[in-house]
């Protein structure tokens, strides 16, 4: 390997090679893995401070990618065959990959470019239709198309000769056997935030931030009103006057921090025009209704300026909501004699109130009977399990790191700023800053009701009152308003006339849900349609492309 | 509706230390274990951020490790769900005066069968056995009538009881400082039409700072799932 790399040093073509600045050139689609081939580099990143074409190959050679800070995606073709991929600790880069029965791999950023080449059946994988339809989500290497996969946050996948090896170059840390006292904790936690953000600030040039009036995205913009030497400008988002939107308390903290505020507005109209074309821009389908949101802030902030801030990050590593539903599950949801470990995990898939206790009823029975038992609960067991968390509020946001955070919210912001030409950056998923929150004990992330009771104060100095101690909500998407109304003809075509032929769903489950039918309290029907219009977007606008 | 399938044999696992350091934004207090287990076996609990225990201390095994847990949250709002019997119209007030549970902490609503609701449900009422005397929550007309009939929870369809249940939680919510909300992300837009929100007083406050109001809304009504527009978490 160490001669590989070296001679990929002197030999790679420079048109081969990606830029050493920060960007958004996407990984092509390269089919690889032949012996004799051309030593190449490709990455994308935007690490500080960047690394140079020998930089990453000594890097990757000598086991140090720990000492890159930021989002990077690589990939290397050595002369001998090997192919080497690599993502950044938490998963702000994407890369995909697919063997070829020749003993070659496809690998690009992007899961559509594989599909491209031509050389992949594009078959759907039923157990991941699942997982989509319990997360909004694909947690795991899996992707929807059988045969293609991830290279996982923090991972080297080596495929030589078809043979495909993984290691690990960054791994969350454990909990440590002895915590560390508050005050340690806090300063230590706002030192590494501001270090975060100053990190991210272009200089001399404004910086764009996402600003929702929640705590994680007004610190964000708080340090950076602090800390940057030129003007910051945030974006939110206003989903019209018919519907709750969280304007005052942006609108708060805009004028507290002295920065402009840009409010985009995302009306039904918007939405339903634009959903196409942003779902087609992800790899693996996300359903979260603030896809579209997302990209229309991307599209609005790549008019002036080149870099987005967002306070991403905050729930899965600080102690956002869900905790508390899943600690009652555990005190009272096995009265009733089910398996402790299968009882934990269906809770678990429970929490992301999406269509797990609908799959049953939702499923074509052949698709459904497809699908192994207890497949979904035994893939998220194992993190249930995992011992390096003692703690249960330590475990459960050690799997939102690993599954929500990588893979929901990073993905989602990867995918939808690349086209626009922004780069996004997320400093409350800066590794430092993650590594603090997670050498800190639960019961400062989670204090009695308090969610994300640390990271609130180590920034009190820096935020209005009401911002610090208002009640979590989560960003509200009035999905359930849309689809009362100005969006069920478009849902009823989409569903009915789209998905519905694909075979996947029972057509009587479609109609009931669209028509408000369903059996239960809770419905969640906004939700659900929300999630089945985005995989039919995915189905005909990725798959079958 | 879920059957309750409640075992007596169910596997138990140690809980992780840390679970009982937390707490909960609300409480249902039911005045028996059968009701419960209504709430449980569909999940009241987990969709609702919401503890739910009996008074007579059911569940058994995590009785005092939750009710220690209630403790911990000042802000706590507490819901007592009964029958319309003599113990059960005392339950509101027995958890705002007990010091073994809320007195002087946190207030209480009432969210139970009380003789004022149980017009609708005539043909389903059962003579009582014992007589019932004012005071403690009871007013004088109720116990008159609590002494002559009683009626039970379980004479009402549980999909009922776990909407105006949601309904309550939801209704308070909002009516109050926005509390920590449930995880089911619901706003009050869906909440306000045709209720009467929270009558305090009744002839039974609470007497050492913790007070007792009164949901008056019907048990008959067809109360809607209070599902807002903004269901959607990004």
């Amino acid at each position: 390997m160490a001669k590989a790399i070296a001679t990929a040093l002197v030999d790679a073509q420079p048109a081969a090679r990606t830029t050493r600045n920060h960007s958004r050139n996407r990984i092509a689609a390269r089919i690889a893995g032949t012996p004799g081939q051309s030593p190449a580099l490709h990455v994308e990143h935007d690490c500080v401070p960047a690394p140079d074409d020998a930089g990453w190959l000594r890097l990757l050679q000598e086991g140090q990618l720990a000492q890159t800070h930021g989002p990077f995606a690589l990939a290397c073709e050595d002369r001998d065959g090997t192919v080497t991929l690599a993502r950044d600790a938490i998963g702000e880069r994407s890369l995909f990959y697919t063997l070829l029965p020749d003993g070659r791999v496809i690998y690009a950023s992007r899961l559509q470019d594989i599909l491209a080449t031509g050389l992949v059946t594009r078959e759907l994988d039923l157990t991941s239709v699942a997982t989509y339809l319990s997360w909004s989500y694909l947690p795991g290497r899996e992707t929807l198309v059988r045969g293609i996969y991830k290279v996982m946050p923090g991972e080297v996948v080596r495929v030589k000769s078809g043979n495909v090896t993984r290691s690990r170059w960054w791994s969350l840390p454990g909990e440590p056997e002895q915590w560390r006292d508050e005050d340690a904790l806090r300063g230590e936690l706002r030192e590494r935030l501001e270090t975060a953000v100053r990190r991210r600030l272009p200089a001399g040039r404004p910086v764009g931030a996402t600003l929702s009036g929640g705590i994680d995205s007004s610190l964000v913009v708080a340090l950076a009103g602090q800390l940057h030497d030129a003007p910051v400008v945030t974006y939110s988002v206003s989903f019209g006057a018919e519907y709750r939107n969280e304007l005052p308390f942006s609108a708060v903290v805009a004028r507290h921090c002295g920065v402009e505020q840009r409010i985009v507005e995302i009306t039904p109209r918007v939405v339903i025009d634009e959903l196409d074309r942003t779902i087609a821009l992800l790899g693996d389908p996300i359903g979260d209704p603030l896809t579209v949101p997302n990209a229309m802030l991307f599209r609005e902030a790549a008019r002036e300026v080149g870099v987005v801030l967002n306070g991403e990050g905050g729930d899965p590593c600080f102690g956002g909501p869900k905790n508390t539903p899943m600690v009652l599950a555990e005190l009272f949801g096995n009265l009733y004699g089910s398996d402790p470990a299968r009882h934990r995990a269906a809770s678990y898939l429970r929490a992301h109130q999406k269509c797990y206790d609908d799959l049953t009823a939702m499923l074509d029975p052949q698709a459904f009977t497809a699908i192994p038992a207890h497949a979904l609960e035994d893939w998220v067991t194992p993190y249930l399990q995992d011992q390096r968390w003692k703690s249960f509020v330590g475990r459960l946001m050690s799997i939102n790191l690993l599954c929500k955070g990588a893979h929901h919210i990073l993905g989602k912001v990867d995918a939808l700023s690349g086209p626009f030409g922004v780069l996004p950056r997320a400093p409350l998923f800066d590794r430092d800053v993650v590594e603090t929150a997670f050498a800190m004990p639960p019961q400062l992330k989670l204090r009695g009701t308090v969610e994300k009771y640390l990271l609130k104060e180590a920034v009190r100095d820096l935020l209005p009152r009401e911002i610090i101690e208002r009640p979590k909500s989560g960003m509200l998407v009035p999905v359930q308003g849309w689809f009362r109304g100005p969006l069920l003809p478009q849902a009823r075509e989409r569903l009915l006339d789209g998905l519905a032929p694909w075979g996947l769903f029972r057509r009587d489950y479609l109609e009931r849900l669209l028509d408000g039918r369903l059996l239960g309290i809770h419905t969640r029907r906004g939700v659900k349609i929300w999630l089945l219009i985005t995989l039919e977007a995915w189905l005909r606008g990725v798959l079958r492309d | 509706m879920r059957a309750m399938t409640r075992g007596t044999s169910a596997p138990q696992r140690a809980l992780e230390a840390d679970i009982a350091d937390y707490s909960f934004d609300r409480a249902v207090i039911c005045d028996r274990a059968r009701t419960a287990d209504i709430l449980l076996a569909n999940n009241f609990h987990f969709e609702n951020n919401c503890a739910v225990l009996a008074i007579d201390g059911y569940p058994e095994a995590q009785f005092e490790t939750v009710r220690a847990m209630l403790k911990r949250n000042p802000r706590l709002r507490v819901f007592a769900l009964h029958d319309a019997k003599g113990k059960g119209c005392r339950l509101a007030h027995t958890l705002a005066n007990d010091p073994a549970w809320f007195a002087g902490q946190v207030d209480v609503v009432d969210v139970g069968l009380r003789p004022r609701h149980t017009r609708a449900f005539r043909g389903l009422l059962q003579p009582s056995v014992q007589p019932v005397t004012p005071g403690n929550g009871i007013s004088s007309s109720d116990a008159a009538w609590l002494s002559a009939q009683t009626l039970e929870l379980a004479a009402i369809r549980p999909e009922q009881v776990l909407k105006r249940m949601y309904k309550a939680l939801n209704r308070k919510d909002s009516d109050g400082d926005g509390g920590a909300g449930g995880n089911g992300g619901s706003s009050s837009s869906d909440d306000s039409a045709g209720n009467a929100g929270y009558a305090g007083g009744g002839g039974a406050s609470g007497g050492s700072g913790s007070s007792v109001s009164y949901d008056n809304t019907s048990f008959a009504h067809e109360a809607s799932d209070g599902e807002s527009d903004s269901d959607g978490f990004g």
